[in-house]
């Protein structure tokens, strides 16, 4: 293994070869790199990641590492040219996002909370709350498992509290 | 996300987009709970602004429906976001008039008798009577906020469409949920026409003053701690009887007016570098000065004798100008289609159509709309 190739090992034992530089990414992993944790030889293990989902956390840093690079290769970059970037890593992320279940959304960020990988917590939320915006209150319920503890009395007051809306 | 940690649940939570959080209310107590927690309601304005950054949020009332309207300058679209529906079967929602001050939006309803004001973030409505008169139409209200009592008072005249003044001064204060005759006289009469504005709390309009009012036009502020009318402020360019004058904020935080010569077509827009009750300064140079002769071709007409809107963007360098359409290709057709125009100060525009319209005299009137806390 090349010395800036680090291994990580999923909690159903998968094991996955990533870029230092992208593993990075995780406050959690760059940590434990800083104090000499990792054994050379050994993979690091998440008890909290099945592989499945480190997969697509693998993929997420490796994406944003040569994003990174780019930056420092380009500083006098065109604001057209910076632009241009911004917009295809967003049509990146978008793809990503849309390509995964709900269900898997949820994995993936309790994956990137453990990680601690801010700009990935970001991403996830933002398109779970996008999914929601345009959904009825039974739907919300429904997606994220929430039992309604409303009595109707109740429910009709908070009608009544929330009583113009733009909707 | 039952599952979920209580700190992701609320980042999930606080990306929702600030008019769907009514949604997020009504899934269950806990998160009714939350989203009523004022750190909570903090995160959620802050993640709003980082999201909308590049846009501006205007409310506008269009044939007496009320809109939530996403302007983005940088790509020049007009979105409608959502319209103003009542979840309370007895509240009408056919409004006629609307005024923005701090996030709260006072109501005129359709036939004139009754104000409501409603902050949409927390969904809070106040009904206010107002009281006798009340079936007069041409009464007229303003909101503003008492930095002393620190209380929000709507202010309501009565106003004859005379040179003479007003008939009758009000004012309400929504703490003590009263109304209260105010004996004060302005040194102008109020253009009324042109729209009012909230700026730091209190109302500035146009106002006519001596020697007669229609020869000198004036800004004029209503100071909502003291409960008095300003003295009449100096305004840049010359005002000529029939001249269209609009006023409009700045980032609220500076005041614009645009008036557009009905001799000329001119178009000249002006921004204020210090606005205070009872003294203003002007930047030197006009922030946008075009012959409108070719949009005036192209049948646009900024409204006629009625409360017209617009906004600019310093950044852009654009005026937003809302109106009705007069032309279709070579002919003249009933002013019935509302529409928006983006003005460079270039001279380039762009007009959309913002849908046809049953009222030939009701015209598109918007303010810009910040979302705040204010509780009623």
């Amino acid at each position: 293994m090349s010395s800036n190739m680090i291994m990580l090992k999923s909690s159903d034992g998968a094991s996955f070869e990533i870029e230092e530089a992208a593993a990075r990414k995780s406050k959690i992993i760059a940590n434990m790199i800083e104090v000499e944790c990792v054994d050379e030889d050994k993979a690091i293990p998440l008890q909290n990641v099945t592989g499945n989902i480190l997969a697509l956390v693998i993929e997420y840093c490796n994406k944003h590492i040569v994003d990174d690079d780019d930056d420092v290769a380009t500083e006098e970059a065109s604001e057209e040219e910076e632009e241009a970037k911004k917009k295809k890593v967003d049509d990146w992320e978008a793809e990503f996002m849309n390509s995964m279940s709900l269900e898997t959304m949820f994995e993936l960020l309790l994956a990137a909370n453990y990680l601690n990988i801010k700009s990935l917590i970001d991403l996830v939320c933002q398109t779970i709350a996008n999914n929601i915006k345009d959904k009825t209150p039974e739907e919300v319920r429904k997606i994220f498992s929430i039992e309604n503890d409303f009595t109707p009395e109740e429910e009709e007051e908070i009608r009544k509290e929330n009583a113009w809306a733009f909707g | 996300m039952s599952n979920l940690p209580k700190d992701l649940a609320e980042e999930v939570l606080s990306r929702v987009p600030v008019k769907s959080i009514r949604k997020v209310r009504f899934t269950s107590k806990k998160w009714n709970t939350l989203s009523k927690d004022k750190f909570f309601a903090m995160k959620h304005l802050g993640e709003e602004r980082l999201a909308t950054a590049n846009k501006f949020m205007v409310v506008m009332m269009m044939d007496f429906e009320v809109y939530l309207m996403n302007i983005n300058l940088q790509d020049k679209v007009m979105e409608r976001e959502a319209k103003l529906i009542s979840l309370v079967d007895s509240y009408e929602v056919d409004i006629a008039k609307v005024f923005h001050c701090d996030g709260l939006l006072l109501c005129i309803t359709k036939d004139h008798t009754k104000l409501v004001v409603w902050n949409p973030y927390w969904g809070q409505t106040r009904w206010i009577e107002p009281t006798h008169n009340s079936h007069r139409l041409d009464f007229h209200s303003y909101a503003g906020y008492d930095k002393a009592c620190r209380s929000y008072k709507i202010l309501r005249f009565i106003d004859l469409n005379s040179p003479t003044l007003f008939v009758e001064v009000k004012i309400y204060d929504l703490n003590s949920d009263s109304w209260r005759i105010l004996d004060v006289v302005p040194d102008g009469k109020i253009f009324r026409q042109s729209g009012g504005v909230s700026l730091n709390g209190n109302t500035y309009w146009f106002a006519g003053g001596k020697p007669s009012v229609y020869e000198k036009a004036f800004l004029m502020c209503f100071d909502f701690t003291s409960e008095k009318f300003g003295p009449l402020l100096p305004i840049p360019s010359e005002w000529y009887f029939n001249d269209i004058v609009l006023i409009s904020t700045v980032r609220e935080e500076q005041l614009a007016i645009a008036y557009l010569h009905r001799d000329s077509f001119m178009l000249e827009i002006w921004i204020t570098t210090k606005i205070e009750p009872n003294a203003v300064s002007w930047s030197n140079n006009v922030f946008l000065s075009l012959d409108m002769t070719p949009l005036v071709d192209l049948g646009f007409r900024p409204g006629d004798g009625s409360d017209v809107s617009f906004f600019i963007d310093e950044e852009k360098k654009v005026a937003v100008l809302f109106g009705k359409d007069t032309r279709e290709g070579n002919r003249d057709i009933n002013p019935t289609r509302n529409v928006v125009y983006v003005i460079g100060v270039d001279g380039s525009f762009t007009k959309s159509n913002l849908g046809e319209s049953p009222y030939q005299s009701c015209y598109p009137l918007g303010c810009s709309y910040v979302p705040s806390l204010v509780q009623l």
